[in-house]
């Protein structure tokens, strides 16, 4: 507490050297007033204020004061009745002794009549930069929000001006600042801090309700190791499906469908570079170190222009920067991974690290017990699986107006197995013993770069130039060695798959606030893609002469590919009028390809009319090109998954997004979004019935169809984020249907995560210091299968061979994903004990996935059973006989986990 | 390369390892019996259909009911033209049509004079009290031909297993101006001496002639399209089991196709034609101009029973062009080029036929 406080002393003092006065109540103009004008003069107007409130004014007959008016104020300080009425006049006003005196503003006094206020909104104790904090003036709720890198820029009247810097988790600060010219403004905003040390949410007073954005929701991120989620692993991705409008793939994966879009539809962008495969161990974990994160923002419709490339959503990822003020850290310990997360500065409020580190150590355990197992039976078995991953990020300010981030991210899946087996000349007719070497292994990771250079231009255009680099790589291999058949012969056979995605972007954006109530951004980008959609080696040396002596090695595979994408965009946040904001923009793309070019301006538009302090209405627009499509194995993320780019016969897929919503503050601080939307999607692709093949680079045009699809539903969310019990009820009422002219015979036919019912209830409680729960329940309907429940006798084919095969009958289908699984329900349940120790607190957190195991179906296919006796539905059979039966298999029953941290 | 399949499909198998079993009651809706009718139209053939019910997959398997009180009326270019009789099945020779393999029916519906002409549309309204009127319909396409062929031979050199290809250049016509659907096959014909097993005289016996319908294998690309695709690793395409393809790759009004069948070199040098006796082999070609009804259904129904065991994949609907009931009513025409090595027939040679 201690240091607390004198953080808070040194705070003060920081913020007194800057001009200002504290706010203080002046009375009439404090003084709040409804009235309405129509088309009378300035001088009517004021003697109608006098009346209404009582107040005297003092004013000359100024020429001004014959100027007309029509305004209408609703519970209005009488100094913003004020502002408003006299901004087209050279007049002002004060008060003086309970007086309100309008004069004639000097030429010397008006001149700037208009300034600026700028700076950097931080974490008072980290420095850690504050994303999309608000800074407001609170009589005209006119204001703007910090960007991506903590900068904000206020244009405003001289003179003086209250402001209210907001956080979400933070202590508000106000300020009345006297105005005179452009001011250099950083604000430290100090963290709402319990006894543990930890940020207790505290909310950002009417952020839904004020902003402009909608379909976006900003991630709790220091309550994501509250929710409990399987194996006790804390997951971005995990909370995002509980979030309304994702739809979750398979259980227990980390994917996520946004309003009926498919999986390679989301972009995950990590300190704004792409990330292709965030997922790791088949998609049971998200790349993503929580560790490692300052804040995640899920956008599922009304896009700002700045985003493009995907069509369903986009995850916006930002590292943080390093705790700048002293050295902090994290370990913890887990039943599969542990984590190392440390923080700090290099040079004091100069220069910071922050480096994250995570392993699952399955492998490292069960060594010791292969190895054992080993030399009691005499193998060389192997076995071996792991992931990792690492982030770094160095964060540099050279000065007030440039600063350096380094970002590095490296995450890696391996698997091998490994051993000798051998085989007696029993086991193989004449030939003498022999051993087989079996070696496979599979790999697949990315590696992420980025510098940053964020430059002040001036105090109203800040500039943020990246350079990043993204790589995704799959490879397996598999080597298999006889030896001991003939001598020292031996035959070696070699494969070796490998497959990628790389890209190197270079881009520079900027804000520029022109004007008060204006916030634009625009910028420019390049990238340039690099596809290795899969490349085979075989090797085969048979040293054993006298038989089949056809050495090979041979690499063949798909043709690599170049694609180039170049992007710009511009969008516009402003007022045009006091309740009416609107975003609006374009994003254009053009992607070069095979000598094809793809030109595709997509417009942007969101809008936000605010009926009162307590509710919004919202409604955007936006359109979205993709030029990547993911060729995808299965239902679940694979590491073989192929990342290709559009080709002439694949236009880019486009799609069409409307949605309305509003936002309302309840009491108790709960808020109540409720969005409704509509999505449509053309140039889709989708596997041919029957195919679920792995690495289809060569020819996979001819293995897709080409279709459209449509989505539309209303999300509900009620959210509280203030107080013991915080968290959130979710609810989406969707469909999402496809239409393909040669899949479904041209019918329309249900997506797969075409769920009609979502519910989320994520909640979380703090009983003291040393305890708090968390607890999740979902609901959805049932994915949607095809399911064939009659057969009939397949046509004898002219002139066909003859084989017994066709002796099954053909299977009827109504149409594709015409059935539905049972509806899927789980319960998790979450309690972290911390206690305070010398250096730091431990954490101790106990978690239990489908608490009441509920079997949820993974896959349903057909089975039988045995039935006899009685059971017998043919009277004449006596004997035991097969029925044929459906089995729904489920993937993950109750599954407690533990483990351990330790914050410092 | 079925290693790393069986690799990766272990590691798949992961989720199954932890899985959990479940037998469950599925809320089916009513899903009612339909009208099967399946039926392949040939020019120059009679118009020759089976008739049966469709019935659940679930529960005890039961045999398929084959209907033989349907009322099944044929309409030739939107005319009425006949009603179908009713007949009893008997195994067919004839290898153009036999059911080797498939559910057995019991009785069939055919024309008593209308047969298949090129270019007409065959309309089929099969009515029955228990079920919907099902209908359908299709048209004989103008058959393309085989102009030309000729033959060669390959040896491929791999010791024991040395083999040889005895390939058949085909040039096809193909009408530019329309899509089109074919279906490439052969029918070869094996004549050898044999014993007369009572007499054990080699001076006397006969030639036993063994036909037999086969695939013809080939390289090119209009009959493989997903052969190509050297990265489909872990689960192979389906093979071109019906020799199926489309003119999408022809740009011309010819097309020259190699096929070939494929032969062990060892059995073949062991067993040359001894035309002394009257051995010969004879080769047809057939070359089938199918309607789409019928390419799409042979295409789809194989491809459902070549991905059936694979749970991950999506499944495949047969193609079915019967309203209000499900099956096939197709048609084709055909036509034919024969290669003979040997003569035949033979004066003074006694022939038994096999198949």
């Amino acid at each position: 507490m201690k240091s607390i406080r004198l953080r808070f002393l040194l705070l003060t003092g920081m913020i007194l050297t800057i001009p200002f006065r504290s706010y203080t109540q002046e009375a009439p103009l404090e003084q709040t007033i409804t009235i309405s004008f129509e088309n009378e003069t300035l001088k009517t107007a004021v003697k109608r204020i006098e009346k209404e409130t009582g107040i005297s004014f003092a004013y000359s007959n100024h020429r001004d004061m014959a100027k007309k008016v029509t305004a209408t104020f609703t519970n209005q300080k009488l100094s913003v009745v004020l502002t408003s009425l006299l901004a087209s006049t050279s007049l002002s006003f004060k008060e003086i002794a309970g007086k309100v005196i309008l004069y004639e503003v000097s030429r010397k006094e008006k001149k700037p009549d208009k300034a600026t206020i700028h700076g950097y909104v931080t974490d008072s104790e980290s420095g850690e930069r504050l994303i999309n904090a608000n800074i407001f003036n609170p009589d005209t709720y006119i204001g703007t929000i910090s960007n991506n890198f903590g900068f904000y820029s206020y244009s405003s009247q001289t003179g003086k001006i209250p402001l209210v810097f907001n956080y979400m988790g933070y202590q508000s600060q106000s300020f009345t600042l006297d105005l005179k010219s452009d001011t250099s403004l950083n604000v430290a905003l100090r963290p709402r801090i319990d006894e543990l040390g930890e940020v207790t949410v505290i909310g950002s007073q009417t952020s839904q309700v004020e902003n402009t954005q909608m379909s976006m929701i900003n991630l709790p991120v220091q309550k994501l190791e509250k929710i409990p989620v399987i194996l006790g692993e804390a997951d971005v991705l995990k909370v995002i499906q509980l979030l309304p409008g994702v739809q979750t793939g398979m259980e227990g994966t980390s994917g996520i469908y946004v309003r009926g879009g498919g999986p390679d539809q989301n972009l995950f962008l990590l300190d704004g570079v792409p990330v292709y495969n965030p997922s790791h161990l088949l998609g049971i974990f998200s790349a993503f170190n929580p560790e490692a994160l300052k804040s995640v923002k899920l956008y599922k419709g009304g896009f700002p222009a700045r985003f493009g490339g995907r069509l369903s959503s986009v995850v916006d990822v930002s590292m943080k920067d390093g705790n700048m003020k002293e050295l902090h850290g994290n370990i913890s310990v887990g039943i599969i991974s542990s984590k190392l997360s440390i923080e700090g500065p290099i040079i004091k409020d100069k220069t910071s690290f922050i480096l994250s580190a995570r392993r699952t150590y399955l492998d490292l355990v069960a060594q010791p017990l292969l190895w054992y197992y080993n030399d009691e039976n005499g193998t060389d078995n192997d076995v071996s699986a792991f992931f990792h991953d690492i982030n770094l990020k160095l964060n540099y300010i050279i000065n007030d107006k440039n600063r350096i981030f380094i970002s590095g991210y490296h995450g890696k899946d391996y698997g091998k197995v490994g051993f000798t087996e051998s085989l007696s000349s029993s086991e193989h007719g004449d030939n003498a013993d022999f051993e087989m070497t079996t070696d496979i292994g599979l790999g697949w990771g990315n590696v992420i770069g980025s510098i940053r250079w964020n430059h002040l231009f001036s105090n109203r255009l800040f500039s943020n130039t990246t350079l990043t680099y993204s790589k995704y790589n799959f490879l397996t291999e598999s080597k298999f060695i006889t030896s001991g058949l003939f001598e020292d012969k031996q035959i070696e056979d070699f494969f070796r798959y490998s497959s990628g995605i790389e890209d190197i972007n270079a881009k520079i954006d900027f804000d520029y606030y022109p004007v008060q109530g204006h916030n634009m951004k625009f910028g420019v980008g390049y990238t340039n893609h690099y596809f290795t959609p899969g490349v085979t080696r075989l090797k085969f040396e048979n040293e054993l002469a006298g038989f089949i002596d056809n050495a090979i090695d041979t690499t063949y595979g798909n043709r690599e590919i170049y694609a180039n994408e170049i992007s710009s965009f511009v969008e516009d946040n402003f007022s045009i009028r006091k309740n009416l904001k609107i975003n609006a923009g374009l994003h254009l793309s053009v992607f070069f390809v095979d000598g094809e070019t793809y030109i595709n301006p997509q417009p942007r538009l969101s809008l936000r009319f605010k009926a009162n302090d307590n509710c919004s209405l919202k409604a955007s627009y936006s359109r979205m090109a993709q030029y990547v499509h993911l060729l995808t194995t299965y239902n679940i993320s694979m590491p073989s998954d192929l990342w290709l780019p559009v080709t002439k016969d694949f236009d880019p897929p486009v799609s069409d997004q409307f949605a309305l919503g509003s936002a309302f503050n309840l009491p108790q601080n709960i808020s109540l979004t409720v969005e409704a939307y509509y999505k449509k999607m053309k140039n889709l692709i989708e596997y041919k019935e029957g195919a679920s093949f792995m690495g289809t680079a060569t020819n996979w045009e001819s293995k897709v169809e080409k279709g459209m699809g449509w989505s539309y539903g209303t999300e509900f969310m009620l959210e509280k984020k203030t107080g013991k019990t915080t968290g959130w009820i979710a609810y989406t009422f969707s469909w999402s249907n496809r239409k393909f002219e040669n899949l479904n015979f041209g019918e329309t036919f249900p997506a797969k995560y075409d769920n009609r019912h979502d519910i989320s209830i994520a909640l979380t409680h703090k009983f003291s210091d040393r305890c708090d729960i968390g607890g999740t329940w979902v609901y959805r309907t049932g994915n949607a299968f095809s399911l064939a429940v009659m057969e009939y006798p397949q046509a004898a084919i002219p002139a066909a061979n003859n084989d017994n095969s066709y002796s099954t009958p053909l299977l009827e289908y109504d149409g594709r994903n015409n059935y539905r699984m049972s509806a899927y329900h789980r319960l998790d349940l979450g309690i972290n004990f911390h206690k305070k120790k010398k250096h730091g607190t431990r954490t101790w957190s106990f978690s239990v996935y489908n608490c009441y195991n509920h079997q949820n179906p993974f896959i349903v296919i057909y089975g039988t059973k045995t039935i006899k006796g009685d059971d017998l539905t043919t009277p004449d059979i006596n004997e035991s006989q097969a029925s044929v039966i459906l089995k729904q298999y489920s993937l993950f029953p109750i599954i407690p986990s533990i483990s351990y941290s330790f914050k410092f | 390369m079925n290693r790393n399949k069986t690799f990766i499909l272990t590691l798949l198998s992961f989720f199954m390892l932890i899985a959990c079993e479940k037998e469950i009651e599925i809320s089916i809706k009513a899903s009612q019996p339909k009208l099967v009718i399946n039926g392949f139209v040939a020019a120059d053939s009679i118009i020759d259909v089976i008739i049966a019910s469709s019935k659940t997959v679930f529960g005890v398997d039961t045999d398929f009911v084959w209907i033989d009180d349907a009322v099944a009326t044929l309409y030739v270019d939107g005319e009425e033209k006949e009603q179908l009789d009713t007949y009893p099945i008997e195994l067919s020779d004839d290898f153009i049509y036999t059911y080797h393999g498939i559910p057995q029916p019991t009785v069939g519906y055919r024309t008593s004079f209308t047969k298949g002409e090129i270019e007409k549309t065959y309309m089929l309204v099969v009515t029955h009290p228990d079920f919907e009127t099902a209908t359908c319909e299709t048209t004989i396409p103008i058959p393309q031909k085989i102009i030309g062929v000729s033959t060669s031979t390959e040896f491929y050199d791999y010791g024991a297993y040395s083999n040889l290809h005895l390939n058949f250049h085909l040039t096809l016509s193909d009408d530019i101006e329309n899509k089109n659907y074919y279906r490439i096959i052969s029918k070869s014909t094996d004549a050898r001496w044999k014993t007369n097993s009572d007499t054990k005289d080699d001076s006397t016996g006969y030639i036993s002639v063994v036909t037999s319908i086969g695939r013809l294998s080939s390289d090119d690309p209009i009959l493989n399209p997903s052969e190509t695709d050297v990265n489909d690793f872990l689960i192979e395409s389906p093979n071109n089991y019906y020799s199926i393809f489309t003119d999408d790759l022809i740009s011309d009004d010819t097309y020259g196709l190699v096929v070939y069948r494929n032969y062990n070199a060892w059995v073949l040098e062991n067993n040359q034609l001894n035309t002394h006796y009257g051995e010969f082999y004879s080769y047809t070609i057939y070359l089938h101009t199918l309607s789409k009804e019928a390419y799409l259904y042979m295409q789809s129904s194989h491809a459902q029973h070549w991905y059936s065991d694979d749970y991950f994949a999506e499944p495949v609907q047969a193609y079915s062009n019967i309203e209000n009931g499900v099956g096939i009513f197709a048609g084709y025409s055909a036509s034919q080029i024969t290669i003979t090595d040997g003569e035949y027939p033979v004066d003074g040679v006694e022939y038994k036929f096999y198949q």
